[in-house]
């Protein structure tokens, strides 16, 4: 059990105890232990899914109203934690008029090996990939707030978050690539504190905020990884690393500035105006060392060793203000205008130092040292103005209708490093780009039956970015049939994108497709089925970066879903079974099979236990190196007033 | 802490939660009941009828709503009944400020129709806009995706007489309840293999998306304090800013590679490989586009030059490399 885990236990028991003293009015809890039975790759496994043996805190909620002069009321609600991926727990305590205070505790396993992706060697039937990590992500938020409801009501708040833990990675240096071990350590942290206000007509709220972020990274060259992925020697040269060591640093410093303010002209008229203003600077270090037999075809030499500092600086400075109208013509009819600028301007700087130790011509003559120093410089600026009118007429007895047109228009501005520049071109100046859209959503419903459909069209004059799409069309059909004991629902969504500036080509079409079947014949006891079908059909032109011929890159996705389950309760009885499967005919064919069973016994009123089992069947097509077969077993003991 | 200590623990929290509630039972919990599902454009459930009404004793002066409501009794721990509850029991103020005056109701033998019952968009916007209609940057209820119609209506997501057991008295917890409608998105997280774990109480849809945001906002996508996208409140790191910067970070967003909603693909990803995903944009194919630089003439039919990230590692932005490498 990880530190994480007893972390989670102890804060759950410490918040249980806090909420000893007070009065429960509603209460639930549910606890037990969990096996996993796992066949199969467990770096699949983990990366997926990732529930593991131990102690699970599944659920806790108290609800309690207390006389004591602390809180009139008290509220903690905690979810799996312990040997589960995430959980969280949350407590809110609250005497009315006095204060509010929430806080808030999340802890999640952040797991990834995968044995196929971004993975060089896998050819060669080494699994899982060169890129894994193994980290705990834990954050920590409290809000308290006083005197709410008042005319001023002040507030703080506060987040610490932190993700830290091993890690593996690859560095590129000397016509190699050369595994690495990172140790991460990344902590942040944000104070805010501000005032909601209310007078007559108007209220708002405004915060100060500031934000740090400290990142830690160490690399060190992971062990018997010496000579790297290229087995082929270069000019005659094995090409090998026998130390390595890279500590890096970085801080960042974010003050942010929200405020809004919602002015009631008249009980028809209301006026939204909102501003952000986010000012961050990052601080970067870095100290490399590294020492072998490597080569530079860019310094035409090889070399011996490296030592290389890196000081870095980077400035971003965003703003977003806000206007917007909301004005009721008569009973639910609205019409809304918005006004929204952004600006978004970044500026960085390094100064890197590279010292390469011992260098040798390549015909093996003029050993010395050589420094590069290269003053990098790089700058970006965005604007978008968004111009929006939207008319909701939802009171036209069974249907409602709302419609909108909107005016996106982009300025973005690039000054990239000479260095990023591989192919002179546009790869610098102004782009601007206008996007206009028109959208409608009806919604009708009457008698346990509801429909609603959605179009949206983009239209865009340029693409600044070949990815960009010039028409977008989005379409939506959900049709639902409701009575007091079936319900039959189905939706189908389609969004196509294009861009036929020649020879860009993009065209891709999505296509989403559910129904769902509910029924329950008798009392305590339903069914349920449903299917989804996801459809990609994905085709763009790329150039072939080896012989610069442009070709088509074809990506499709063929997925289908079925899943079906009954839950039947009687007396103290409640029995919860479902199956489903996942098949992906597409780029990446596989198959998931997934399996749910909960029976629960409550041998007293308020007191029972609940047994479970998952299981999951993941299964590729082809090299199947991810393949697993995981059975989670849980036996809980439950107590619900 | 061993596994043996963590189990004692675990059982010293058993007993603290049995032991420090003795507590007013305002009604007994029975038996576990299975999920209801409120749907939307469903007249809510209505309460049960009122078995017989008991004949006013002449002492009797007034009666209560919770003399033949049950729920008036459960009502207790609702947010609405806060500061209205004298002795355990909900005042009938509490009840009539959205069912109205109930005195010819009760007088009548508890006749429904003497009792109002707000339903639909005209009870949701006549009633629970009476209090809630308030706004800030981040929602509006006139505005919203979800502003009140026959269709959508406060109702469809809100179980008002509910014991205040779920948020904000939810029908459902979220993603159950976002599901109803929203059934699409919902199983590509059921279905697919690389998702955002949801429902795990880490994550909800409601996580990223604020559901009374306004239309006119993408997706209704919730910004943090500091007015950034909500994937920065967890992923921090990812955020920068960055001396080099990935064009796909500086353009668009993290949709630009990535899909919130669950992926076929490792990492949330838009594409199989890596290669494809990077090459997408990496194409130099017309001058009227900006960026697009290639990939230096790699041999992309050589693995080791096919997996981009094997070199340029630090795809998220990188304050040390400008090629991000490092």
């Amino acid at each position: 059990m990880t530190k994480l885990r007893h972390r989670s236990i102890s804060l759950a028991f410490a918040m249980l105890l806090l909420a000893g003293g007070a009065r429960a009015q509603t209460a639930e809890i549910e606890i037990g232990y969990r096996w996993l039975d796992l066949d199969g790759s467990e770096a699949m496994y983990r990366t997926q899914i990732n529930e593991r043996s131990g102690f699970v805190l599944r659920a806790f909620t108290m609800l309690s109203s207390s006389e004591s002069a602390a809180a009139d009321r008290f509220r903690i609600d905690a979810v799996d934690l312990g040997s589960s991926p995430s959980g969280a727990l949350r407590l809110e305590a609250e005497r009315d008029g006095s204060y509010l205070l929430r806080i808030g505790y999340r802890a999640a396993d952040v797991y990834s090996a995968l044995p196929g992706f971004a993975n060089p060697l896998l050819s060669q039937g080494i699994v899982p990939g060169q890129h894994t990590f193994d980290r705990n992500r834990t954050t920590f938020d409290a809000d308290l707030e006083f005197i709410p409801g008042r005319r001023f009501s002040p507030f703080i708040g506060y987040t610490y978050h932190r993700s830290e833990g091993p890690g593996r990675t690859t560095y590129s240096i000397g016509q190699d690539e050369f595994r690495l071990t990172s140790d991460l350590d990344d902590t942040e942290q944000e104070i805010r504190a501000g005032t909601s206000f209310r007078f007559r007509r108007i209220h708002g709220q405004i915060t100060q905020g500031w934000r740090d972020f400290n990142g830690r990274e160490r690399f060190e060259l992971d062990a018997g990884e010496a000579s790297g992925n290229n087995t082929v020697p270069i000019l005659g040269r094995d090409i090998t690393i026998s130390s390595f060591t890279r500590d890096s640093r970085t801080d960042v410093s974010a003050p942010f500035t929200n405020a809004f303010v919602i002015g009631e002209v008249n009980p028809r008229l209301r006026l939204v105006g909102s501003f952000v203003h986010l000012s961050a600077e990052t601080d970067g270090l870095e100290d490399e060392a590294l020492s072998g037999s490597l080569a530079s075809f860019a310094l035409g030499r090889f070399f011996g060793g490296l030592d290389e500092s890196i000081d870095s600086r980077a400035s971003n400075t965003t703003w977003r203000g806000e206007g917007r109208a909301e004005f009721s013509l008569r009973d639910g009819i609205d019409l809304i205008a918005t006004y929204r600028k952004r600006h978004r301007e970044l500026d960085g700087a390094a100064a890197l130092r590279s010292l390469f130790i011992d260098t040798v011509t390549f015909a093996g003559a003029d050993r010395r040292d050589l420094e590069q120093i290269h003053d990098a410089r790089n700058a970006i600026e965005r604007d978008d103005d968004i111009l929006g009118v939207m008319v909701a007429a939802r009171a036209l007895g069974p249907f409602s209708i709302r419609a909108g047109y909107r005016q996106t228009m982009e300025e973005v501005t690039l000054i990239p490093d000479i260095s990023q520049i591989v192919v002179a071109g546009n790869d610098r100046g102004t782009f601007e780009r206008t996007v206009r859209t028109f959208d409608t959503t009806g919604l009708f419903a009457r008698g346990g039956l509801s429909v609603g459909a959605t179009l949206q069209f983009d239209r865009a004059d340029e693409a600044i970015f070949r990815t960009d799409f010039t028409d977008r069309d989005r379409f939506r059909l959900r049709a639902a049939f409701a009575r007091p004991r079936f319900r039959i629902a189905a939706t189908a969504e389609q969004i196509d994108r294009r861009n036929d500036i020649e020879p860009i080509a993009l065209d891709n079409q999505t296509r989403m497709y559910s129904g769902d079947f509910t029924v329950a014949p008798i009392a305590g006891l339903e069914l349920f089925a449903s299917a989804s079908r996801f459809d990609v059909d994905h085709l763009f032109s790329i150039r072939r970066p080896q012989t610069f011929v442009i070709d088509t890159s074809i990506y499709l996705e063929e997925g289908t879903a079925f899943d079906g389950g009954v839950s039947f309760f009687r007396g103290p009885f409640l029995v919860n079974v479902s199956g489903g499967r996942f098949e992906n005919d597409g780029t990446t064919p596989f198959q998931i099979d997934r399996f749910r069973a909960r029976v629960v016994y409550d041998f007293r009123p308020a007191t029972g236990i609940a047994a479970e089992w998952s299981r999951d069947d993941y299964a590729e097509d082809g090299a199947r190196f991810g393949n697993f077969d995981a059975s989670r077993y849980g036996l809980f003991l439950r107590y619900r007033r | 802490m061993t596994p043996k200590a963590t189990g004692r623990v675990t059982l010293l929290l058993v007993l603290a939660l049995a032991a420090p509630l003795p507590a007013p039972v305002a009604q007994e919990t029975p038996v576990p009941q299975p999920p209801v599902q409120e749907l939307p454009g469903q007249i809510p459930a209505q309460e049960p009828a009122p078995q017989e009404m008991p004949e006013p004793e002449p002492e009797q002066a007034t009666m209560s709503c919770g003399d033949c409501h049950e729920l008036a009794q459960t009502f207790v721990m609702n947010p609405h009944a806060r500061g209205a509850v004298e002795n355990g029991v909900v005042s009938n103020g509490t009840c009539e400020t959205c069912h109205g005056d109930g005195t010819a109701h009760m007088e009548a033998g508890g006749d429904p129709s003497l009792i109002a019952v707000p339903r639909g968009r005209g009870g949701a916007d006549g009633i629970c806009m009476m209090c809630h209609d308030t706004a800030t940057d981040q929602k509006s209820h006139r505005a919203s995706v979800h502003a009140n119609s026959e269709a959508v209506n406060c109702m469809s997501c809100h179980s008002i007489h509910q014991a205040g057991q779920r948020r904000y008295l939810l029908a459902e917890n979220d993603p159950v309840l976002c599901a109803t409608c929203h059934s699409t998105q919902t199983a590509s997280f059921r279905g697919k293999p690389f998702t955002h774990r949801l429902g795990t109480g880490t994550m909800g849809c409601t996580t990223c998306h604020e559901p009374h945001g306004p239309a006119a906002r993408r997706s209704a996508l919730r910004t943090t304090a500091s007015g950034e996208m909500a994937c920065a409140a967890c992923h921090q790191e990812k955020n920068g800013p960055f001396v080099f910067e990935h064009g796909a970070m500086a353009a668009g967003d993290c949709m630009s590679c990535h899909d919130p909603h669950g992926s076929t693909n490792p990492h949330q990803l838009k594409r199989a490989t890596v290669a494809q995903l990077c090459l997408e944009c990496h194409s130099p194919t017309t001058p009227s586009t900006a960026g697009s630089q290639p990939p230096s003439f790699h041999n992309i039919s050589n693995a080791r030059f096919r997996n981009c990230t094997t070199c340029h590692v630090a795809v998220h932005g990188s304050n040390r490399s400008p090629q991000l490498l490092k």
